[in-house]
């Protein structure tokens, strides 16, 4: 035989094994057959024994060249299933595609879910390779269903850039931490210590004028236009709408020492808040951070880097001030280990300027710029002491991981097994020491 | 075939080296060391680097002469056909371990419907026509390729800056002294890639520079070595290692540089998988010379099919039959300080012996 022949025929054996062999994966990855899932939640079901998951499409058609609006419309569907695995094989069968994580941005539990333990969860996750490790964790005061459907406004036309987005904010609020599943996993198998998530909750939807002029509140447009698979969410929606002026709350009393996620002074067309962060002991939710206990634990973990902090108490300065502090040098901490006790020291710097005052006397403009230095570190002194020891005495687990520090004292594994960090954290001593620069932004120079 | 130029010859070793430690022994080596796997690392290389030396300065005496033609010096024909068949049997088995590693990660990752048997035949044949073209040109395309294996890690490192927990690091000596010093020194077999250096005298243009060429390739590796370490261990300290998957494809995958570039994860594998074709070709190619060498063929060409099968066959029966754990840890070790450590250093330094009596 023809010796080009032959290695015509051998070529085409070959390549036509090949295809045949790539072809169920060619099929089962081919665009046309997969669905993206945006976002993920997780409820416990009636009867507490199941997993309900919802799963956030985006309806992709609206993006075309020839589609009226920008605005891509997301569709939940819910399964209740054992476990995430065998909802996403139901909600295979059930939508004829194949549903694919690897575009999902977040993954919401609900509170119940969480105070249960979600270790089989997150490793079902993480084995998961279509999972981002930067996909973000949330756990809300709420369903995650209320959640998903509360999650989008006029301000974020596309979902997907506001689950893109928003936990950037804790660099310059510090009012939450961009947690992501990946560290969440990393933190869960280290031993017992303390973990965190992004805290998240609903409020009431207020109507918009835009919206409201056509007799339709923008929740109701979001009932009708978002929610393709949920009926019940356009009712969920609207009775947010009609109970928000009812539920409007009084916000005279609440400072970021009361803020959190389910008690924010914020009307807006968006239901959902993520403001806080959800504490757990090993894999189990056991509390909250405030607004300004976020801001502590952002600090302490050299999370933010600027922040605005208000100084309303006389004990520390005379008048309500303003301050806006950048925190561009790394914290110095420090842990001895004295008769089986942690003492952290803690050193912590920030340069800040003065954005403004509340004064009808006039006394703005005697501003002593050293009492404002001195008013900021003690304050900041006073609320970072509080966060500490509510960590260790009411929490009693390592959120900031400050083990990561106290290793140093160990030479060997078995040294530090036997320490037991965990058991000996709520007894730590802190000592923080502050130091801050202020500065004047544009009034009071002279002084 | 044409002789290699230092530069080949040193990016020959550099790659042997790298695709054993990205696939294999890094991720060994933080299980084993835990917080202590960076100063493992850095104590293995020191040591590798020591064996080259010594190794080298045993083959100058032999000036062109490869580990068989000092075998057949020191004891003929059949200690030739035994070294040969030794070192054939190492090479085809680090070919089939590594094989089964980046097979199944690519089945994981991009290829769940695929049976393992059609990605194992995708890298037989790419691996075959590889091999059947002339040597030199696989040396070559090492020249282009290995660099963007290099650059590649540095930028794995550079990229996840962030995500690095520099504690990880504590409490310094981790599993303890017997863990990174004594038990710890079997990490060598990352450097399984030094077997090479007993067949580089005859393959080189000028067998002369044996030492430079090991000692520069030693010194790079050594270095990506370390990185490679440093990324799982700043990273993941020792809770993900024991994953399928080969961690320095996990540390990709948090790499973000804003919304823009993302998913390297993609990239990354792409030239794994270019890489490790260059790695199989020539770990095919040493086999084929050593069998060449030792049953006196003058033409290896039509061997390379029945090799490539062979390859597929053994890598399917331990796939199918054995725990990958057991293979790429224990038996790679033992393999490595038995036949690289001990077999050839032996030979060579017997033969060293015999030629001073001899002369």
């Amino acid at each position: 035989m023809n010796k080009t022949l032959l290695k015509i025929i051998i070529i085409s054996i070959v390549v036509i094994i090949l295809l045949y062999g790539f072809s169920d994966s060619y099929y089962a990855n081919n665009i046309t057959n997969i669905s993206y899932v945006t976002a993920l939640g997780i409820d416990l079901s009636e009867d507490e024994k199941n997993l309900k998951v919802t799963f956030e499409f985006m309806d992709v058609s609206q993006f075309s060249q020839n589609a009226s609006s920008s605005e891509g419309a997301p569709i939940l569907d819910t399964v209740t299933a054992n476990s995430i695995n065998s909802a996403i094989n139901i909600l295979d069968a059930y939508i004829g595609k194949q549903a694919n994580l690897s575009h999902c941005k977040i993954v919401i539990f609900s509170d119940k879910v969480a105070q249960k333990g979600i270790t089989s969860e997150i490793t079902e996750l993480m084995n998961n390779i279509q999972i981002r490790p930067s996909t973000n964790i949330v756990v809300c005061e709420c369903e995650a269903l209320e959640y998903l459907k509360n999650s989008t406004s006029a301000l974020d036309k596309i979902i997907t850039k506001y689950y893109d987005f928003f936990p950037n904010s804790s660099i310059y609020t510090g009012y939450t931490s961009d947690v992501t599943i990946g560290n969440f996993y990393n933190s869960l198998l280290s031993e017992n210590y303390g973990n965190i998530a992004i805290l998240g909750g609903v409020i009431p939807i207020v109507e918009s004028e835009s919206s409201s002029g056509g007799g339709q509140s923008s929740s109701e447009q979001s009932g009708s236009s978002q929610f393709e698979g949920e009926q019940s969410s356009s009712e969920q929606s609207s009775g947010n709408s009609e109970n928000s002026s009812e539920e409007n709350k009084n916000f005279e009393n609440i400072t970021p020492t009361t803020i959190v996620s389910d008690n924010v002074p914020i009307e807006g067309e968006r239901g959902s808040v993520s403001i806080g962060i959800a504490v757990f002991k090993e894999d189990k939710y056991i509390g909250k951070l405030t607004a300004l206990e976020s801001l502590c634990h952002a600090i302490l973990t050299d999370e933010v880097k600027t922040f605005t902090i208000s100084i309303d108490n006389p004990e520390f300065y005379p008048i309500y001030i303003d301050l806006s502090l950048f925190h561009n040098v790394d914290n110095i901490i420090d842990i001895k280990i004295v008769d089986d006790t942690p003492i952290i020291n803690i050193n912590t710097q920030f340069k800040g300027k003065v954005l403004g005052t509340k004064d009808d006397n006039e006394t703005y403009k005697n501003l002593d710029i050293n009492e404002i230095s001195n008013a900021s570190s003690k304050y900041l002194e006073k609320i970072l002491n509080d966060y500490v020891n509510k960590t260790s005495s009411e929490f009693n687990c390592d959120i900031n991981n400050f083990y990561n520090y106290a290793k140093k004292n160990f030479l060997t594994n078995d040294d530090w097994k036997n320490f037991d960090w965990s058991s000996k954290y709520k007894n730590a001593k802190f000592n923080i020491n502050v130091k801050s620069d202020i500065s004047f932004n544009l009034f009071g120079s002279e002084h | 075939m044409d002789k290699l130029t230092n530069k080949e010859a040193t990016f020959l070793i550099i790659l042997l080296i790298t695709n054993v430690v990205i696939l294999v022994a890094c991720q060994a080596v933080v299980e084993d060391c835990s917080s202590s796997s960076l100063i493992n690392g850095i104590f293995v290389s020191v040591i590798a680097i020591i064996i080259t030396w010594i190794m080298c300065i045993l083959l100058k005496k032999f000036g062109g002469m490869n580990l068989l033609d000092i075998s057949e010096f020191l004891g003929g024909k059949f200690l030739k056909s035994l070294v040969g068949t030794i070192f054939l049997i190492y090479f085809l088995f680090t070919t089939v371990i590594l094989l089964c590693k980046i097979s199944d990660a690519l089945q994981v990752v991009y290829y769940s419907s695929t049976s393992l048997i059609f990605i194992l035949f995708m890298f037989i044949i790419a691996g075959g026509i590889l091999v059947s073209f002339n040597n030199k040109s696989i040396y070559k395309a090492n020249l282009i390729f290995l660099p963007i294996t290099i650059i590649a890690i540095l930028l794995i490192f550079v990229g996840n800056y962030k995500s690095f927990h520099f504690s990880n690091i504590f409490p310094i000596l981790g599993n303890g002294v017997n863990s990174t010093f004594i038990s710890g020194i079997t990490n060598l077999f990352a450097f399984n890639g030094i077997s090479i250096i007993y067949f580089l005298p005859s393959k080189l243009k000028d067998p002369s520079k044996i030492t430079k060429i090991s000692i520069i390739a030693m010194l790079i590796s050594s270095l990506l070595f370390i990185t490679c370490i440093a990324i799982i261990l700043l990273m993941f300290n020792n809770n993900l290692v024991s994953s399928q998957i080969f961690p320095i494809y996990l540390a990709v995958r948090y790499i973000e540089f804003g919304s823009f570039f993302q998913r390297l994860d993609s990239a990354f594998l792409l030239f794994r998988v270019i890489s490790f074709l260059g790695f199989l070709a020539v770990n095919t190619d040493l086999s084929l010379d050593i069998f060449k060498n030792v049953t006196n063929l003058s033409d290896s060409k039509p061997l390379i099919a029945p090799f490539m099968l062979l390859i597929f066959s053994a890598t399917l029966f331990i796939r199918s039959n054995f725990s990958l754990d057991l293979f790429q840890h224990t038996i790679f070790k033992i393999l490595f300080f038995a036949i690289v450590l001990a077999a050839g250093f032996t030979i060579l330094i017997l033969a060293n012996i015999k030629k001073r009596r001899v002369e």
